[in-house]
């Protein structure tokens, strides 16, 4: 009788234990006047934005109801995913700006482009409308783009008896350049060879979104035009140099922490942060102490700067094609978007929206950012297979950051991604 | 019954059944493709590191954390104000969050401004890599496990020990038993059940253990501390291959099933007292 119990026992653990995939998701509770947002929680000022617009759609829309689910960054594509392959429960959904093209291929996007007047396309920065556009259609709207710059510590600068650099993209800095700045401007008092203050970092330090315009501004591209291969683009030799740069950045060098640490650039342990446009926003707002400026993203060969945010879509099986176009257009449209920037301080996708705002983007930082948004942005590649391109890559740098062969890692990491695109084939 | 095979049996059938078919979720597809998901997960080089990783971590933690249990467990089974402050102190680890402990150990494990770094340069040793490093890490991650489970087995192990009558232990020591024999001969037997259901649940836990490879490694380097849990996660929720991750899962289970009925056929003793 023990035995069986203890069987039994061990039987319900395994089984409590057992992981379950789900598939399938109950219905949600629908309502005909009833639209689903599905948002990606990113704080309280993109969720002020998402609330004023839903408040001028349902004035604009009497008796019907937008009811809004948000949900963590980490979590907000597996949940998505989710919500999307149970055909029902979700309208209108925030699109991460490199998966427009996965969820195109797969279906998942209404088709915009009856629903908008040229104008109103024409008006969205050619970066972003490419990104919103999958072979030939638009199937989201923009709401809020990036681009990244080399934020730089002044005081460190001047402690250490070096010129800051200049803010005009005609003084951009070439990566060696970097590199003889950090390591001049690095300091190690305690001798313990592990720096006090860094001289460099990069904020998403192994995510495509920073890494991929290395090896693109070293000469090679993320992949081919045709989006049905990487090889020969991450494995040649112009991505390996930038790949093997990168990794030297940490074990070479030694300008950079192996393992991010928050807040340095904040703390004044740090000298440069290559770092994305809104950190200018959180230095302005807590951090009024640190003397910064920020200087061109620096280059290999030529300037590429990394772009994209979140684009909005109309889910594919919305029974209520035309109100979720509505809610789409009341958050993204000219005069939302300028809303938005008021409260959110996103960069623009509009033109409409950064000529609105003389007194920001005619100034630093913001006037290089919208520079390099429009004539040096480079979108992440449009694969179906992104989201497992990004990963791989992602595995890739990670590993030659803690010290593997840049070659061997990029072409593993290519022969990976090739056969996650071919899936998609 | 209902809430069994509603919660429990469902579940697993359903994964069962996913296994065999290439579900798109956003596409909202499923095509039966037969054993094409167990075919290539047996082809598949990252699930086959990702499979021995599983062997070997669960061939050093489960023992480790099984006899440095029973080791505590017996060294706590008294009485006294301080053996009360040790028990409290030994299971403080069970209490706190798997996800923060992670985080945790992440911060102490830090190459460059790590505390066990700062430590060690501190007394003149080198810098050491921890999770940085393809050597080093599995043993980090496996390091970090065992600190966390240890308390909670020990536990389970201090109430079998109470369980055992003292008028056995008493009859040892009149019979002029020492006390390495009277371990061996009289706590270790009757103490077999709740060590055989400790070897077995904690041989399932550390099979689908998670949490500390997503936090710290995300199974790097280079797949070092890939286990085969992470694989499905991997697989499930940032590739979409729902199909794929539930064999993966499926085939886990069955190893699981097989680990366990083995330990039930070679570690279970009838006794009486």
């Amino acid at each position: 009788m023990r035995r069986i119990s203890l069987i039994a026992a061990a039987l319900l653990f395994l089984m409590g234990l057992t992981p379950a995939i789900p598939f399938g998701g109950a219905k949600s509770a629908w309502a005909a006047t009833e639209l689903q947002y599905l948002s990606v929680a990113r704080g309280e000022p993109r969720r002020q934005a998402i609330l004023a617009a839903i408040v001028d759609f349902e004035k604009a829309n009497p008796g019907v109801k937008v009811v809004l689910s948000e949900i963590p960054f980490d979590q907000y594509f597996q949940k998505a995913a989710i919500a999307l392959s149970s055909g029902s429960g979700i309208d209108v959904f925030d699109v991460d700006s490199p998966l427009v093209a996965s969820y195109g291929h797969q279906n998942a996007l209404l088709i915009l482009d009856k629903y908008y007047a040229r104008d109103n396309v024409q008006d969205f920065t050619k970066v972003e409308r490419d990104i919103a556009t999958y072979q030939g259609k638009m199937i989201s709207a923009p709401m809020g783009s990036t681009s990244v710059g080399l934020f730089v510590n002044v005081d460190l600068f001047k402690a250490a008896g070096l010129k800051v650099p200049g803010t005009d993209p005609k003084e951009r800095l070439t990566w060696d350049q970097v590199v003889d700045l950090a390591r001049k401007v690095q300091v190690d008092k305690s001798g313990n060879k592990i720096a006090d203050t860094w001289g460099f970092a990069i904020q998403q330090y192994d995510r495509p979104y920073m890494t991929l315009p290395l090896i693109e501004s070293n000469g090679a591209s993320a992949i081919a035009p045709d989006g049905t291969t990487v090889d020969g683009y991450l494995n040649s030799a112009a991505a390996i140099e930038a790949a093997r740069w990168y990794g030297d950045t940490f074990n070479k060098f030694k300008i950079s922490p192996r393992e991010q640490v928050p807040n340095l650039f904040y703390t004044g342990k740090l000298a440069m942060y290559l770092a994305p446009s809104y950190e200018a926003n959180t230095l302005k707002s807590q951090y009024p102490n640190v003397n910064w400026i920020v200087a061109p993203h620096p280059y290999f060969k030529k300037a590429v700067t990394p772009t994209g945010a979140w684009h909005v879509g109309v889910f594919a099986g919305t029974k209520q094609p035309d109100l979720a176009v509505a809610l789409l257009k009341a958050y993204t449209d000219p005069e939302a978007a300028k809303r938005n920037y008021k409260i959110m301080n996103y960069m623009p996708v509009r033109e409409s929206t950064f000529k609105a705002f003389p007194e920001t983007f005619d100034v630093m930082p913001n006037k290089l950012f919208y520079w390099e948004i429009v004539n040096t942005a480079v979108p992440r590649p449009r694969t179906p297979a992104y989201r497992e391109y990004e990963d791989l890559l992602r595995q890739a740098f990670a590993n030659i950051r803690q010290g593997a062969d840049a070659a061997q890692e990029m072409k593993a990491a290519t022969e990976k991604i090739n056969a996650q695109i071919r899936r998609y084939k | 019954m209902v809430g069994l095979g509603l919660f429990k049996l469902y579940p697993i059938m359903e994964g069962l059944r996913l296994s065999f078919y290439d579900v798109r979720p956003i596409a909202r597809t499923q095509v039966f493709i037969g054993l094409a998901n167990f075919i290539e997960l047996v082809q598949d080089p990252v699930i086959v590191k990702a499979a021995l990783n599983t062997v070997l971590f669960n061939a050093i933690v489960t023992p480790l954390q099984v006899i440095l249990a029973l080791g505590l467990a017996v060294l706590v089974n008294r009485q006294g104000r301080a053996v009360r402050v040790f028990r409290s102190v030994f299971f403080m680890p069970a209490v706190i969050s798997l996800v923060v402990a992670s985080i945790i150990w992440k911060l102490l494990y830090a190459p460059d401004n790590g505390v066990l770094n700062g430590v060690l340069i501190a007394v003149g040793l080198p810098a050491q890599t921890f999770l940085t490093s393809q050597s080093q890490a599995m043993p980090s991650l496996i390091g970090m496990v065992v600190w966390k489970g240890v308390g909670y087995w020990m536990v389970i192990l201090l109430a079998g020990l109470k369980d055992i009558p003292e008028s056995v232990q008493e009859a040892a020591i009149v019979d002029g038993a020492s006390p390495g024999r009277r371990f061996f001969a009289v706590t270790l037997p009757l103490l077999s059940p709740t060590l055989l259901f400790v070897v077995v649940a904690d041989t399932v836990i550390n099979f689908l253990l998670f949490v500390p490879v997503y936090v710290m490694t995300q199974g790097g380097p280079s797949n070092a501390t890939s286990l085969l849990m992470f694989e499905v996660y991997r697989n499930a929720f940032v590739y979409t291959r729902f199909g794929y991750a539930a064999a993966v899962s499926t085939a886990l289970l069955f190893v699981i099933a097989i680990a366990v009925s083995l330990q039930m056929r070679f570690l279970w003793v009838e006794f009486e007292y």
